[in-house]
């Protein structure tokens, strides 16, 4: 039975509640290994981490995985100081002090990707760590050290490697064949458990023989093309959506020219390493098969993570390779709530997909935006291509230095928004600089924005996705794109760019924003409930409106369980600083007008209460956040806007008395 | 662990045994008792004498080149002849002064020789035309007026300024004629405007009335009244005080100055000549228009007219200042000229020029180095790394005559190469966590240099790709020190001192004191980076950089004025400019550093400040030292061979590796390091190898190299470099912090480091009790924890520690000694580690030689 509360929250009016401290006894997981198994067998996992006391299930998001428990202990104090954790977010040590043995059971039909697993203990849900699951089979490091090339371990292609870097400053080798002229690609995912930065993350460095005057049995390192540094999709326990974070050759892509043998080697950036830190390597042949479209890529991504601009405040990155769906305009449409709506529940033919399903809206608007391909040389006043509005244009910087200019008829007082995508790379190293200029030549307004951000003083520049403007005088306008260096461009730098009239919708939802107890950082608070009978727990909710969209945003609920409500709170004394610090401008001041770049935002807060009666749930679920656009009078389309796994749970004093017992 | 005290007897006296043996092998080379040299042959300089104009001058030399091979000036040891004594009057050192028109012939008779030059004689009633420049700037720079230390002060003195040798004529003239309070930040005059010349009473003027005393003067006398100066002042005042030059034929192109070098033997005297070349291809004696000053005057001394003389055995710079123009030459005092040419056969153009000047300057070359004294150097400066054992029996075994080629071409082609020369490098551009706002952009600033010097790609093009770096890759991040961007005129002297070797740091606030550079060229050059900007990517310090034609966006407090490149004193918006002045090109403008790298790569001092870098790893000092330091007051001790490296670098494509083999297989690189009696005192001609020291990351493995005993690098984020990493191979250094490394001068990165090492209280304490020396001697799995293991005999310990530590095998004096020293201890352990001990903390290990 679900229990459903129906949030109206005026967004602009909505009020905050007090901050909340995560309850210490909550469970938390800090280690796996290994990191992954293949479809279709059978794998023995273990996990170490704090309050897994009591622990009876394990629970995967994704439902497609499913796991035993072979044994669970308590380790000794000897043993904590090893998987002692130095910070979470809020700035409480973490220690582990129990480890599991899971026997966890991959389907051959399971999906290909990351699936989240949860701990379930009498103290409520764990944090969710992420379990690779591929098709190739896998191979486990052996237990002989191989730590130089001389000792490496061979590896037949394609493979997938679980390791493991036990000790400080250890790299593992690992030694291969190719044939002339082969290209291979790696990769390589770490287990950042809560507290391990990204400089935690392995990394891979290709070798080779060297026949050194000095030392004839030296290698030394490949240079391999692509850029070192990149910023890789990152899921952690309390971030499942999306977001990224530094890597140093996470990925490499490599074409051996000479036959032979070489090596790979693993390891940290800056030489971490304990007995939990788990990797696990993709070594497959060719271009096609892109590794980063398995390692780290949710299986069962949030349906509610909806990009429309980048944002590192709201940690919704990557979005210039959001593809642009043929039916655009008809999905911006169906989140504006101007079609009427008849208030009852979505049924599932009603949901819209946030990537690209176009099943959910049915509109006529898809078809009416045309293409307009790129026709080179089209740098030049005199020589632009021509689109219409709407129109998409399709084209790519074929050289450094390449420009692209585009010729369009807008009439006065209209309201175009411009979209770039790109499909092939992107940000930082496709930076798509797009101006709209008028007839003359003069520039109206760019696609780079400029606000107050890092510690206040800086000015910080972005390269925005997305950009509205308003015509003032009817007339010819010319769009010119470029890659913002001048030493780039090529094939990989194509762009889609979507010129169409603005529709004022409801943009991201976004939840579990808080600050930390200094008032200085945005955290994450909610990454999972586990609520107690008669207490509460809040859960920020900020609303983007876009394009000018003025209307309400109703919040629901579904899937409470008996007993448990979901209520407005009144506003808490730091909303105004969570607000400041999610629009960047702590100083109030403004270096470009927000208007061309920024939607609206504004913050609820939601306090999910468990009456004392409540009952304890057995089983973990998600609870859906829906938003609806609210417009005069018409009530919208239930948007997903996240979920959040829940879980009923006794009291402390009770559990403890339980697990005594037990 | 044991620990080395300082009474340690075993140790003390192998300590003292090896400095004995090793450093006191020099040889002394025997000098020939020599006849007093005999005139061989007279000249005459200018050998063509053209005097025209109202009383035009000429200063005339006489030198006779001499037996021992120096050339000694005779002028004043007997008169100067005329073939028409009526034509010019004849000074007692040479001076000819013009009476009359026409042609004849000027002849010198020394000691049965004789020496003839042509006079031409014309235009004596025709003045010549009139400089502001030269004419007034000309005495106001002969008589210091304009010096750095007087009115061309970075503030000027007493209100008044001048720019330096009178190189900025107009402002000069503006200070003189309309007067004004002298402001740096500003082209107004403080207080009203007071011309310092009277044109109704010339006499009056301050101009003349201040240097002749006759009003208080905080320079003291600087004028006689009546003095020709005096009344070359007078006249220009009385004439109205112009400016206006009407003869553009007049102006001077340039200034030579002879000799450019000149050997003196201990009594030496040698009058200088200083000739402007007039643009109409005349010429003008400036001798005595011109002011000396000796860099050394120890070595030399100098009148005002020009007459240097030797005072002690040295080298040093004579540096000559006329309006505009600053030149110099070379001096070097010998205490007793030499009759053979030791030099060994030259290799390759270097020698000609290294062995040449030694010729020139009396001083023999030391022998060639031996095998093992070449491998150990070649090895350590090619890679920073000790040859192993077996490469020096092996090395040492070789009968091949081409052993020592073949070796340099090894070298190049090891890994040991790369991962020294991307640590050179990458200190040189900075790459350190603290200098770009990050570790991890640091370690891809580092993959950058790494790549480029694994893959020898030519240093123009890594120049190119750094001065005009854009986007998210490595070198971009060097313009983002501390995550913002760099400013413009912090990061423009930074460029032009790394790729072009001059400092114009000081030209940012003022005209340059000492050279000729102003704050106009600084804004100028400036102004290239002042479109840097970034975007902020992330929210998380990831950047990626561009130039945009909006310029850096103010932060918050920064006014927009603060942020764009705008003269101080002028207070405009300064336009990217070359120091010549020539605008960027239209089609430039977009991309203004793209445009700078062209002109910095395209400029002859890119070549020239490169192959003196190099040079400057290899022997420990520049041909120009400090090697970012150009200028006419520091000029090249073989400037001919400076000019010949830059085009043999510019040849080979900037091509790093084929500047070291060039280098390196020189016999002047391979010298050997023990000076004679004779080359002892010399520092600057490269009669031997001068002993540096080693670099701190190289000593620090050279010592983990020799104990077989690894260095651990732990950093602050709980993690370490892989074993066996190399102080020379961490490629974000400044994350790992080493008290031995900070103890032997590692610099931190945050400017160009200048690492000229001096040994220090600290770094002998650390030898004696250090665990650095004392840790790594007796940890087990070291090479001596394997030569017991291997019950290895004292004679075969001390063979392998000498070849270990020194590359060379003991001298049979050496082994002698020490297999009784280490024969009488009663334990083996302890006293070979002294014996190691010892050789690692002695001069010879710790040098490079």
């Amino acid at each position: 039975m679900y229990l459903r509360l129906i949030a109206a929250a005026l967004c602009l009016a909505a009020p905050l509640s007090a901050q909340s401290t995560e309850a210490v006894t909550e469970p938390k997981l800090l280690s796996h290994f290994p990191l992954g198994g293949q479809q279709g067998t059978t794998f023995d996992l273990k996990v170490s981490g704090a309050a897994l006391q009591g622990t009876h299930a394990v629970w995967f998001e994704g439902g497609e995985l499913s796991a035993s428990i072979l044994k669970l202990e308590k380790l000794q104090a000897a043993s904590e100081e090893k998987d002692k954790e130095p910070e979470d977010y809020l700035g409480k040590e973490v220690k582990a002090d129990h480890r599991a043995v899971l026997r966890v059971r991959v389907p051959k039909t399971a999906s290909l990707g990351l699936h989240l697993f949860r701990m379930v203990t009498p103290r409520g849900l764990s944090n969710a760590l992420g379990l690779q699951v591929v098709s190739d089979p896998i191979i486990s490091e052996t237990a002989r050290p191989h730590q130089t090339a001389e000792d490496s371990q061979y590896l037949s292609v394609p493979a997938v490697v679980n390791g493991r870097l036990s000790e400080k400053g250890q790299r593992d080798f690992y030694a291969f064949r190719v044939s002339r002229g082969e290209e291979l690609l790696f990769a390589v995912r770490s287990d950042l458990g809560p507290s391990r930065t990204y400089q935690a993350q392995a990394g891979i460095t290709l070798y080779q023989r060297s026949d050194s005057w000095f030392d004839p049995s030296r290698v030394v390192r490949l240079a391999v093309s692509g850029p070192a540094l990149s910023w890789e999709p990152f899921q952690r326990y309390e971030r499942t959506r999306s977001t990224g974070r530094f890597a140093l050759f996470q990925r490499i892509s490599h074409r051996f020219e000479a036959p032979g043998r070489y090596f790979l080697s693993v390891g940290t950036f800056t030489g971490t390493g304990d007995p939990n830190h788990g990797y696990q390597i993709r070594i497959v042949r060719g271009r096609s098969s892109a590794p980063r479209q398995v390692l780290g890529k949710l299986a069962h991504p949030d349906p509610g993570d909806w990009l429309e601009r980048d944002s590192a405040t709201l940690r919704q990155l990557g979005s210039f390779q959001r593809p642009l769906e043929a039916d655009r305009l008809a999905l911006l449409h169906y989140r504006s709530g101007r079609a009427p709506f008849n208030g009852k529940p979505s049924a599932p033919a009603e949901s819209v997909s946030s990537q690209g399903n176009s099943s959910g809206p049915s509109s006529d608007h898809a078809s009416r935006i045309e293409t307009a391909p790129e026709v080179e040389p089209n740098n030049s006043f005199d020589r632009p291509g021509t689109v219409k509005i709407p129109g998409l244009i399709e084209g790519r910087i074929q050289t450094p230095g390449d420009i692209d200019l585009f010729r369009f008829r807008a009439e006065a007082g209209q309201k175009l928004a411009f979209e770039i995508e790109t499909p092939e790379d992107s940000l930082p190293h496709f930076n798509p600089w797009l101006k709209l200029l008028d007839g003359s030549g003069n520039e109206l307004v760019s696609n780079i924005y400029m606000e107050y951000g890092g510690d206040g003083d800086d000015v910080n520049k972005t390269v925005e996705r997305k950009t509205v403007f308003t015509i003032e005088q009817t007339g010819s306008y010319f769009l010119q794109i470029r890659e913002l260096t001048s030493v780039q461009g090529g094939p990989r730098f194509r762009y889609r760019l979507l010129v169409r009239p603005q529709v004022p919708h409801l943009g991201r939802v976004e939840i579990s924003l808080g600050v930390t107890p200094s008032l200085s950082t945005l955290i994450d608070k909610t990454d999972r409930i586990n609520l107690e009978a008669g207490q509460a727990r809040e859960m920020v909710v900020v609303c983007e409106k876009e394009e000018g969209f003025q209307g309400n945003v109703l919040l629901t609920v579904d899937n409470l369980p008996p007993g448990v409500q979901a209520w407005v709170s009144t506003a808490a004394g730091w909303t105004e600083t969570l607000m400041r610090g999610i629009q960047y401008r702590p100083l109030g001041v403004e270096v470009v007008s927000p208007r061309h770049h920024r939607p609206q935002r504004s913050a609820t807060t939601l306090v999910f209460w468990a009456s004392p009666d409540a009952p304890i749930t057995g089983a973990p679920r998600f609870l859906e956040l829906k938003a609806r656009p609210v417009v005069d009078g018409w009530v919208g389309p239930a948007l997903p806007a996240g979920r959040i796994p829940f879980l009923a749970v006794r009291p402390a004093e009770e559990t403890q008395v339980m697990t005594s017992r037990r | 662990m044991v620990l080395r005290q300082p009474g340690h007897s075993i140790a003390k006296f192998l300590a003292i045994l090896l400095i004995c043996l090793v450093w006191n092998s020099g040889w002394v080379r025997g000098q020939d008792t020599a006849a007093p040299p005999t005139l061989l042959s007279l000249r005459i300089v200018p050998e063509d004498i053209h005097l025209s104009g109202l009383n035009p001058s000429q200063q005339v030399l006489v030198l006779g080149r001499y037996s021992d091979g120096l050339e000694r000036d005779l002028t004043g040891a007997s008169p100067l002849l005329l073939g028409s004594a009526e034509m010019a009057a004849v000074g007692k050192q040479g001076q000819l002064t013009a009476l009359a028109e026409g042609n004849t012939t000027v002849q010198a008779l020394v000691a049965n020789r004789s020496a003839t030059a042509g006079l031409t004689v014309q235009s004596l009633k025709t003045p010549p035309p009139f400089s502001f420049q030269h004419d007034i700037g000309g005495i106001l720079t002969k008589r210091g007026c304009n010096d750095s230390s007087c009115h061309a002060g970075v503030k000027g003195r007493g209100g008044f300024k001048l720019s330096l040798n009178a190189l900025d004529p107009k402002e000069d003239y503006r200070w003189i004629v309309k007067g004004g309070i002298y402001q740096v930040m500003s082209l107004e005059s403080a207080g009203p405007e007071s011309p310092r010349i009277d044109l109704s009473q010339p006499e009056n003027s301050l101009l003349l009335r201040k240097p002749t005393l006759l009003l208080p003067h905080g320079g003291g006398e600087r004028l006689t009244a009546g003095s020709s100066d005096y009344r070359t002042l007078l006249d220009w005042i009385q004439s109205g005080a112009p400016y206006e030059r009407r003869d553009s034929e007049a102006e001077v192109e340039r200034v030579t100055l002879f000799p450019e070098e000149r050997v003196l033997d201990a009594e030496g005297t040698q009058q200088v000549l200083v000739t402007a070349h007039l643009a109409d291809g005349r010429t003008r004696d400036l001798t005595h228009q011109a002011s000396y000053q000796s860099s050394n005057e120890e070595v030399v001394t100098v009148t005002d007219s020009g007459r240097v003389r030797a005072r002690t055995t040295g080298e040093t710079t004579l540096i000559v200042r006329t309006a505009g123009h600053t030149v110099s030459a070379r001096f070097g005092v010998v205490s007793e000229p030499f009759h053979a040419d030791p030099s060994p056969p030259p290799h390759n153009f270097i020698d000609d020029f290294v062995f040449g000047k030694l010729s020139r300057f009396q001083i023999p070359a030391s022998p060639l180095s031996s095998d093992a004294e070449f491998l150990r150097r070649v090895c350590l400066d090619l890679t920073g790394t000790l040859p192993p054992p077996g490469r020096v029996r092996e090395f040492i075994a070789s009968r091949d005559p081409r052993k020592r080629t073949k070796l340099i071409d090894a070298l190049l082609d090891s890994p040991e190469y790369v991962d020294y020369w991307t640590f050179r490098f990458g200190r040189l551009f900075r790459v350190a966590a603290g200098a770009v706002g990050g570790a991890e952009h640091a370690y891809t600033y580092w993959r950058w240099v790494w790549e480029n010097i694994a893959q020898n790609n030519s240093y123009r093009e890594i120049a190119l790709e750094r001065l005009a770096a854009q986007g998210y890759g490595g070198p971009s991040r060097h313009f983002l020190s501390y995550g913002e961007e760099a400013k413009a005129a912090d990061i423009m002297p930074e460029e032009v001192r790394v790729f072009l070797g001059r400092r114009l740091d000081c030209a940012q606030c003022h005209d340059h004191p000492y050279e000729q550079w102003s704050q106009d060229q600084f804004w100028g050059l400036a102004s290239f980076f002042g479109q840097i900007s970034r975007t902020e990517w992330t929210g998380f310090g990831a950047s990626v950089l561009f130039d945009d034609p909006a310029g850096r966006q103010p932060d918050f407090g920064e006014s927009a004025e603060t942020v764009k490149v705008i003269h101080p004193r002028r207070k405009h918006l300064v336009k990217p400019a070359f120091l010549n002045g020539q605008a960027i090109a239209s089609e430039g403008i977009g991309h203004p550093r793209r445009e700078f790298a062209r002109w910095v790569t395209e400029h002859p001092y890119f070549a020239e400040t490169l192959v003196n870098r190099m040079w400057g790893y290899l022997f420990g000092r520049g041909l120009v030292d400090p090697v970012d330091d150009f200028r006419s007051t520091n000029p090249p001790t073989h400037p001919d061979l400076l000019k010949a490296l830059a085009e043999d670098c510019r040849r080979n494509g900037y091509d790093l590796k084929q500047v070291l083999r060039r280098i390196t297989r020189s016999r002047t690189y391979q010298l050997a390091s023990t000076p004679s009696e004779s080359n002892r005192q010399d520092t600057l001609n490269y009669s031997h190898f001068i002993p540096k020291p080693l670099e701190a990351e190289v000593l620090l493995d050279a010592i983990s190299q020799v104990t077989g005993v690894p260095e651990i690098f732990e950093n602050g984020q709980g993690g370490q470099a892989p074993p066996g990493t190399r102080a020379i191979q961490l490629e974000v250094p400044d994350i790992y912090p080493s008290d031995f490394l900070q103890m032997y001068g590692r610099p931190n990165l945050l400017q160009i480091p200048d690492i000229k090492a001096s040994p220090s209280l600290n770094q002998a304490l650390h030898m004696l009790v250090g665990k650095t020396y004392t840790e790594k001697i007796s940890r087990k799995g070291g090479r001596l924890d394997r030569l017991i293991q291997e019950d290895a005999s004292h004679g075969e310990v001390i063979q392998e520690l000498y070849l270990a530590a020194l590359s060379r095998f003991p001298s049979s004096l050496e082994l002698a000694e020490l297999e009784s020293t280490l024969r009488n201890s009663s334990d083996k352990r302890r006293a070979w580690e002294d014996l190691m001990w010892s050789l690692i903390t002695s001069r010879e290990f710790a040098f490079n030689h």
